[in-house]
């Protein structure tokens, strides 16, 4: 009865068979003349399931890269080809992979051509500039200005004919018309699992969560890589109906959760276990991450779908000011009950990383809540030193007073 | 007693700061810091201020360590650094374009803690050779005008800023012929002394920079041709701002003959003829300009213009000056190094920091290159 572990998710496996499948089917995609794109985890990926083209994620597979503790291997590839130690290191991982065909998959799939949004960050605009160059193929851009205040009506307009230019630009590339019914249908089964996205993270506002962000990290691949697609809305109906038996049941994700934190940031892949294992000793369980909640956010709809996707798209979290930044965080820590915040300052990801010792500050005085910055990598593991990463996290959950009563 | 005008350039370019505040003083106007040389500072200028391009600060980080991580750029955390010294008390504002994620998450955390200072954002297109981002970029600089003329109380009128727009065209053209004279001429006068005057460019009302920049035109035209036998080098990078550095190449006996720097030609070439809406005509010229790396084309490439440029201008190598942590040129340099290589073109990667540091290292690689190429040259 007093497991140390919970158990696990049933809906992982489900979600591990949809992916290999994905995978497999990308994998063979010229052998079945289907073609493909390589795309940005904040690109319009509606549009390529509007059109049949299998979308390849190079950040998806890089995060998987780093999981299995391939990236510095392949980021020291692309350090010999010239690409400094400083850069992104998915971007190494993506680059070190490309030239050498190495990876958990051996390597993701030849693009046909390259969908890249600059919504995430003005890195991948450099790196589908070289990717582009590599492999000698098409590059649909998509440029959604940065917003410091509001989504002006003027933004919303050049994003929009960049969609119509993006669409006409495909249909040159694989000589078909783009049908925008089908496209029509496939923005709504994108708004509507994103919705369930959000509903399914929402059951961890309970106390205590049926989930954590570790199980969340990996739990997000289809709708990060498969929006539009039925069955990714088959999938997070299971899991979410899960997550809610869970919380009647009382199941916990972490046994007798004490502390409820919040992680900035993305994941370090290469220490997901050994992080996961920390926090399930210390009783504390990461409840949100904005991570998570960055895909929790597409508004589509069936009335003007390029309208719509242009606005989300333009949207994205990290496209806004880290003073937007930080009020969604406020959300989150009122509304999921948080206790403290832990902001992974990573390395090479500047734009996500600037700016989180004001939003800490900006936190800590709007909700008392407080937080730490850890200095790591999403997939460099030479950027990261687990000694003191462990202590800064000890010291810092046991300062933290749990600001909800819960039954040890 | 009276100062050359290279000693004058000399001395804005080292100390743009101090030059601002006896600006100020001498004619009790308002100066504008501006981010980046995508910021339409025209508009500043038809309202009378002084823009003011804030380019680091020549002093280590100790303050902004809390607001920026060790791995942002030094040109973002010595600017914040010295703006929380108040080491900017002479600023009546500050305005920023959009260009890079750090200069981009800067501006936030500038706001957040400086919020009664008026600042403002012009969120520049990053796709700069589409008709959709003109139309776009023309209407958010048409936002920021609003806002300014809001702050300051006062409309500006288009006759003003077409104006403005004319009196930066003439400074764009006489540092276009500065360069040019430059490459017939490299001995007549240093590569530090040129970026000097570029860097003053930044820092000074223009119609008092271009009517300097007139005598110096004048005694450049007639210098006596030196011979053209010493190593000749083209610059290629971002923010240059090391006299130090600069001095080496004269140590060596290297003359620069061009470059693709941020504070050199990539901030003036291109000009757009003032006629017809003057709001666009900026537009038009922010997007027609060298891009800078943070910025997406379709159609520039800058592996081809960068070996033009060495071609056009006769030089025998190319040192590459980037500043740490800088995203966009790193991206950009390992197959720009490989076209120049396949050219057959030596080049040095100088990687830089806007703090003091020692040159020592910088001196030895620089002359190793520098011996390398009198070699080939049989100097």
């Amino acid at each position: 009865m007093s497991d140390r572990r919970s158990p696990k998710i049933q809906a992982g496996s489900r979600m591990k068979e949809m992916m290999s499948m994905y995978y497999l089917e990308a994998k063979n995609a010229a052998d079945n003349k289907q073609k493909v794109a390589w795309i940005t985890s904040g690109g319009p990926v509606e549009l390529l399931i509007a059109m049949d083209v299998i979308p390849v994620y190079p950040e998806n597979h890089g995060a998987m890269c780093g999981v299995t503790r391939m990236g510095v291997e392949l980021c020291e590839v692309s350090e010999h080809m010239g690409y400094s130690r400083d850069l992104c290191s998915y971007a190494r991982t993506d680059i070190g992979s490309a030239v050498t065909g190495k990876s958990p998959i051996m390597g993701l799939p030849r693009p046909d051509f390259l969908l890249c949004c600059n919504n995430i960050c003005g890195t991948v605009t450099k790196w589908y500039e070289v990717l582009a160059r590599l492999f000698d193929v098409p590059l649909v851009y998509i440029d959604t200005p940065f917003i410091h205040e509001e989504l002006t009506e003027n933004s919303v307009r050049y994003v929009k004919s960049q969609i119509s230019r993006a669409i006409r630009q495909m249909e040159s590339i694989l000589g078909k018309k783009f049908d925008m019914e089908r496209f029509t249908e496939v923005a709504v089964r994108s708004g509507k699992a994103s919705r369930l996205w959000a509903e399914t993270l929402a059951t961890c506002k309970n106390v205590p969560s049926p989930m954590s962000a570790f199980d969340g990290f990996i739990l997000m691949a289809p709708i990060v890589t498969l929006r539009g697609k039925q069955e990714v809305i088959d999938y997070y109906e299971v899991l979410k109906r899960e997550l809610e038996e869970r919380v009647a049941n009382g199941v916990a994700a972490i046994p007798g959760e004490r502390y409820r934190l919040l992680w900035d940031n993305l994941p370090i892949w290469f220490k997901m276990r050994d992080l996961s294992e920390k926090f399930l000793d210390l009783r504390a369980c990461v409840v949100a991450s904005t991570y998570l909640n960055a895909w929790a956010r597409y508004e589509l709809d069936a009335c003007n779908p390029v309208d719509a996707l242009s606005r989300a798209y333009a949207s994205a979290f990290v496209n806004e000011s880290i003073q937007h930044r930080a009020r969604l965080m406020r959300e989150i820590v009122e509304q999921y009950s948080v206790d403290g915040i832990i902001f992974h300052s990573n390395r090479s990801c500047r734009p996500y990383s600037l700016g989180q010792y004001d939003i800490k500050e900006m936190l800590t005085e709007w909700t008392g809540a407080p937080g730490i910055l850890i200095e790591a990598d999403m997939n460099d593991e030479r950027a990261y030193s687990e000694g003191p990463v462990f202590t800064r996290i000890e010291a810092f959950v046991e300062t933290l007073k749990p600001r909800r009563a819960v039954a040890v | 007693m009276s100062e050359s005008v290279l000693e004058q350039f000399s001395r804005i370019a080292a100390k743009p700061y101090d030059y601002a505040r006896e600006w100020k003083k001498r004619t009790g106007g308002r100066v504008f810091g501006y981010f980046c040389t995508y910021f339409p500072e025209e508009l500043l200028h038809a309202a009378g201020l002084l823009p003011m391009r804030i380019l680091g600060y020549k002093e280590n980080v100790s303050l902004a360590d809390s607001h920026a991580q060790p791995f942002i750029c030094s040109l973002v955390r010595t600017s914040l650094d010295a703006a929380l010294k108040d080491k900017f008390d002479f600023l009546d504002g500050v305005v920023f374009p959009h260009s890079c994620d750090s200069i981009q998450n800067l501006a936030d955390i500038w706001r957040h803690n400086f919020p009664r200072q008026f600042s403002e954002v012009v969120v520049l297109p990053v796709w700069v050779d589409i008709p959709e981002a003109e139309d776009y970029l023309t209407e958010e600089i048409s936002r920021f005008r609003q806002k300014f003329e809001k702050h300051l109380g006062a409309s500006i009128s288009d006759a003003d800023i077409a104006k403005s727009v004319g009196i930066y065209n003439e400074n764009r053209r006489a540092l276009t012929e500065l360069y040019s004279l430059r490459r017939e001429n490299p001995g007549s006068i240093t590569g530090k002394a040129v970026l000097d005057v570029v860097r003053a460019s930044m820092s000074m009302r223009k119609e008092e920079h271009t009517a300097l920049l007139g005598k110096l035109l004048g005694e450049l035209r007639v210098a006596p041709k030196t011979n053209g036998a010493t190593v000749r080098v083209v610059l290629y990078g971002n923010a240059c701002d090391h006299p130090d550095l600069m001095n080496l190449f004269d140590e060596m006996d290297a003359v620069i003959v061009d470059d693709d720097l941020c504070t050199g030609s990539r901030y003036f070439l291109h000009t757009e003829a003032v006629n017809g809406d003057p709001i666009r005509k900026i537009a038009q010229r922010y997007m027609k300009r060298v891009p800078c790396p943070s910025k997406h084309t379709t159609s520039f490439d800058r592996r081809r213009y960068l070996v033009d440029m060495v071609k056009e201008s006769k030089a025998d190598g190319v040192v590459m000056l980037i500043l740490k942590f800088c995203d966009p040129h790193a991206f950009d340099y390992p197959d720009l190094a490989k076209r120049l290589t396949e050219s057959n073109i030596p080049h040095l990667l100088l990687e830089t920091e806007m703090q003091p540091s020692s040159l020592e290292q910088i001196r030895t690689r620089l002359q190793a290159f520098v011996e390398m190429l009198k070699e080939k040259k049989n100097v």
